[in-house]
């Protein structure tokens, strides 16, 4: 944890993340894009009230999602074709099953609804807690547990994940994942 | 980690397989470089505030051709 970063200076760190996390509400990368850039010009101009010491991410991530439901879903929703300008942000290189399943994956993603997205993208990849989620969303931490239980079952559905089915792919695809990232970076 | 899987560890291997494919969507976009535009943004408004007080909701806009985020 920074110690002492200016807030200003701290901000350019949680821009991949803000970014990441826009393009899964949205999946639509232009349109991310202009959601994160709206956001951090509106946190630029709250910078002052930021507690410092508190976590900028979580609240960036607020501001994000602010700016998400009060402008941007609804420029969503005029922009065809979501799924294909996302899956072509994915890098490129088909090894082996990984990116088909990541891209079954993608596709899965994007037919869950916006609070499971979110919910599962702050929790699941994110990592942060479901108080810090619930904080964010300004629900219930049972709301935000319902919703990324939800989500991680339909995705289970969608992917043809049964229960008793253990997909064997984490460790091998993962690991091929990185390696060909570390090619390509 | 887990061996001797029970019917619950079952269904929470798949959870674990999802939650691996959320991270890796997740870090993938995180891993590619910010755009040039962020960078940008960021010198505008730094560059905004030594020239003093001015928009608060004025357009720094430039670097997006969406030219409406009025209204608060």
């Amino acid at each position: 944890m920074a110690a002492k970063v200016d807030p200003k200076d701290e901000l350019i760190e949680h821009l991949g993340p803000m970014r990441a996390f826009a393009l899964n509400l949205t999946r639509n990368p232009a349109l991310a894009d202009d959601m994160v850039q709206d956001a951090v010009v509106k946190a630029w101009t709250r910078l002052d009230t930021f507690e410092q010491g508190t976590n900028m991410r979580a609240w960036l991530f607020t501001i994000l999602r602010n700016t998400y439901y009060s402008h941007h879903r609804k420029l969503r929703r005029e922009v065809p074709d979501v799924d294909g300008t996302y899956s072509s942000t994915l890098s490129q290189k088909p090894d082996h099953d990984g990116r088909l399943q990541l891209l079954d994956f993608e596709e899965a993603f994007g037919k869950l609804n916006d609070e499971q997205r979110e919910a599962l993208t702050l929790v699941g990849a994110e990592g942060f807690s479901y108080e810090d989620a619930a904080d964010m969303c300004g629900v219930a931490v049972g709301t935000i547990k319902s919703r990324v239980n939800r989500g991680r079952a339909r995705l289970a559905e969608l992917m043809g994940l049964e229960e008793n089915e253990t997909l064997e792919m984490t460790d091998a695809v993962t690991s091929s994942i990185v390696s060909s990232q570390k090619n390509v970076a | 980690m887990f061996d001797g899987m029970s019917d619950e560890q079952n269904s929470s291997k798949a959870q674990a397989d999802i939650d691996a494919n959320l991270r890796r969507a997740y870090d993938e976009v995180i891993s590619q470089e910010v755009p040039q535009r962020f960078r940008v943004l960021l010198e505008k408004l730094r560059a905004g505030e030594g020239s003093a007080t001015d928009n608060e909701n004025g357009e720094p806009n430039s670097t997006g051709d969406r030219g409406g985020a009025h209204g608060r």
